[in-house]
């Protein structure tokens, strides 16, 4: 079976377990780094960067005095961010990014709204290498205010609402298919000007991601913590700098225009900061071996002519080619 | 019409030339039907070349609108798309540098001066085209069609910027296939349809893949390189459907299974073009083979298209960069990835040598042999380079230096 089929099931799969498992009892709670949304009624995951704003609790002096002893909650509010973290590491080094272009329902969402701009044949906006590097720290940004807005929360400078979560698109664009559209309202919580601008965001976002496939984990900022710890990851994407012939499928191919890949002459790990491990680069590479994914330093899948072959060739066969094709990209 | 800028030579001499064409390629044919490693399915592609000799019944044959294309960066699936018969033009026959020696300088290479004098031919594929495009990779090309230009129709040149791998040379190049598009539109008065590009991709896309069976075959010693390159010769004027079906066929009937014979070589260079084949059957003459070749009219031919977006930018995007990214033709400045291409294809079959080819006047190629060696020799093979034209006069002296050279790898 093809890559892109195992990774289409299995992200249909994932979608559906984690915005409807709980119809059957399967509650993964929010540990995983994904995006999710606790804004549904009844979610069997939530989203990871939930919990990750709310260490504030370990920072409040105000908790200092609790009970049952002085300090429970600063112990309670570290541990869990603590616990948290530890979950991301674990699960960086033994998947590394593959809860992006495989687990994660947002990225599923921006796939599904990518193919419905396809089959109606609309061109994908292209970005220039300026405005790709201009939208690269906005990722970081969102980072900080994962985390260090939190601060102002604990000390009583913000109000009670984890500020990520205020303006968050995916609680405007996910909660809806799971039947909630509460979200989708001006006035709702926590209050009309932060409902406002979530709704004007995730329009934006929307419309952005049906123009440009995965627009969204270009400023994603698990995404990018994930990135900060990709290095000690079990599983490794390399290029074999010697068997590329520099034909540019690789970033052709690629749903957020990863164009270092196609550039490296010299480095062996070639995983970017946008990268979702989605595959598609190694499925659509002609060269044996130019490009692979390594699991324990074993190799897992690499590039081959004859896996593009199988993909890209057996159309030609037939009389009457159509667009549906099957295609890497 | 423009002034005849130069008078070609008058009618008897042009007729006596075509004549020798004629018995070039039937005594060339010939030759390579007396050959041990011939097969009854090779007949065909010998024919499609032969017919270069007779354009009028090539026109016939395949009924189409002809676009002549020089060099491999333009776009063959884009003139399919729009019905025409695209035939990359190449010329590897000696008696038609009569017709163009007087007013070529006498140090340009043997190709080109095959190109200009074809145009002066009694008949020639040259003087069917409808359309004539020409990538500007082979400057001294370009130029030459000056001389000829009363006797193009419609010639386009489509710049190609040397910059490949930045965003400026990209978006250059697919500025030109744009423009590439709108011309055509014009000439043929037809529209640019998304779904007929779809399904010219898909053909060559065909092609592009029993080719790679072919190189296999190459690989492991199951077909020669001489034939290899008519192979890929005959596809340059064939329609793309019956060489696919006729290659598949090769491929399909193939049951013998034996090894390249050692010591083998890499053939780097200037192209060959039918019915010169000098090079590659002197390799042959002397013991050793051919496994694998970067030649602009061999392996470095195809391109398999490969889309993300399929609307028209997507394709004609794709198009575009196939056709421009892996172009690894010496006039780029920075052609890293050739070297690196070659020395890992050497290592995983275990080729001990490179044979650089290089046609007399080609002076691009040259200037790469120097750093090409050095890398070559760096890495622990060994490395030959034969400069040569169309003429057989040399023969002798190349057997001589093959077989000096055999014995040091062997």
């Amino acid at each position: 079976m093809k890559v892109f089929r195992i990774r289409t099931i299995t992200q249909i799969i994932f979608f559906f377990i984690l915005l409807y498992g709980s119809y059957i009892g399967l509650r993964f709670m929010n540990f995983m780094p994904t995006w999710a949304c606790t804004n549904p009624v009844d979610y069997s995951s939530a989203c990871y960067l939930l919990p990750m704003q709310r260490f504030q609790y370990g920072l409040n002096p105000y908790l200092m005095y609790s009970m049952p002893f002085p300090g429970y909650f600063i112990i309670q509010g570290w541990m869990a961010f603590l616990i948290f973290f530890l979950y991301l590491i674990i699960f960086i080094i033994i998947f590394n990014k593959l809860w992006c272009g495989w687990i994660c329902p947002f990225g599923t969402l921006q796939d599904g709204i990518s193919f419905i701009r396809k089959k109606l044949k609309i061109r994908e906006t292209q970005f220039s290498e300026k405005t790709k590097h201009s939208i690269r720290p906005i990722k970081y940004l969102l980072i900080i205010l994962n985390f260090v807005m939190p601060f102002g929360f604990a000390f009583g400078a913000v109000a009670a609402t984890p500020i990520f979560c205020r303006i968050c698109p995916v609680k405007t664009l996910l909660p809806p298919l799971h039947g909630n559209i509460l979200n989708l309202t001006i006035g709702f919580p926590p209050g009309v000007v932060y409902s406002i601008i979530t709704c004007i965001f995730a329009a934006f976002i929307l419309i952005m991601i049906f123009f440009r496939e995965r627009f969204f984990c270009t400023i994603c900022p698990i995404c990018a913590m994930i990135h900060i710890f990709h290095k000690s990851s079990l599983l490794q994407f390399k290029k074999n700098v010697g068997a590329c012939d520099s034909c540019g499928n690789c970033w052709r191919v690629c749903p957020v225009d990863i164009k270092e890949v196609y550039l490296e002459k010299k480095k062996e790990n070639v995983i970017q900061e946008n990268c979702n491990l989605c595959l598609k680069c190694i499925e659509a590479c002609p060269q044996k071996g130019a490009l692979s994914i390594k699991y324990f330093n074993k190799t897992i899948f690499s590039s081959s002519r004859e896996y593009l072959e199988k993909i890209i060739g057996r159309k030609g066969k037939k009389k009457n080619a159509t667009d549906n094709s099957p295609r890497p990209g | 019409m423009q002034p005849t800028i130069v008078q070609g030579p008058d009618k008897k001499i042009q007729e006596r030339i075509s004549r020798e064409i004629q018995e070039e390629y039937a005594r060339k044919a010939d030759s390579l039907k007396r050959r041990e490693d011939f097969r009854k399915e090779f007949d065909y592609f010998l024919e499609v070349l032969s017919l270069a000799a007779n354009p009028i019944k090539f026109k016939e044959r395949f009924n189409k609108p002809l676009a002549g294309l020089y060099c491999i960066s333009t776009p063959l699936e884009l003139f399919d798309a729009f019905g025409l018969h695209p035939l990359r033009l190449h010329c590897g026959l000696l008696p038609v540098h009569k017709l163009s020696f007087s007013f070529l300088p006498s140090t340009v290479c043997p190709a080109i001066k095959s190109c200009i004098g074809q145009f002066y031919a009694d008949n020639s594929l040259e003087s069917l085209c409808e359309v004539m495009v020409i990538a500007n990779s082979c400057y001294e090309k370009t130029k030459s069609l000056e001389i000829v230009k009363d006797r193009i129709k419609n010639l386009h040149v489509m710049q190609m910027p040397l910059d490949k791998e930045s965003e400026k040379g990209q978006k250059r190049w697919i500025e030109e296939v744009y423009e590439l598009k709108k011309k055509l539109e014009k000439y043929t008065g037809k529209h640019f349809s998304r779904k007929g590009l779809l399904k010219s991709i898909d053909k060559y896309n065909r092609a592009w893949e029993l080719f790679g069976r072919l190189t296999e075959m190459k690989r492991s010693g199951l077909i020669s390189e001489v034939w290899s390159v008519i192979l890929t010769n005959a596809f340059m004027l064939d329609d793309v459907d019956s060489w696919s079906d006729k290659v598949s066929g090769l491929i399909d009937d193939d049951k013998g299974k034996k090894s390249a014979q050692e010591p083998k070589v890499f053939l780097v260079g200037s192209p060959l073009f039918f019915p010169y084949l000098k090079i590659a059957e002197l390799i042959e003459e002397v013991g050793m083979s051919v496994v694998a070749d970067d030649l602009c009219t061999s392996e470095r031919m195809f391109a398999g298209v490969v889309y993300k977006d399929p609307s028209e930018y997507g394709l004609l995007r794709a198009v575009a960069e196939r056709y421009q990214l892996p172009c690894q033709c010496p006039i780029f400045p920075d052609n890293s990835y050739r070297v690196k291409n070659i020395l890992e294809t050497m290592q995983k079959y275990n080729i001990k040598g490179v044979v650089f080819h290089l046609l007399k006047g080609c002076h691009i190629f040259d200037m790469a042999t120097y750093w090409f060696e050095r890398l070559i020799k760096e890495n622990g093979f060994h490395f030959i380079k034969i400069e040569t034209d169309y003429s057989p006069e040399d023969r002798e002296n190349i057997i001589t230096r093959l077989e000096a050279f055999k014995e040091m790898i062997y």
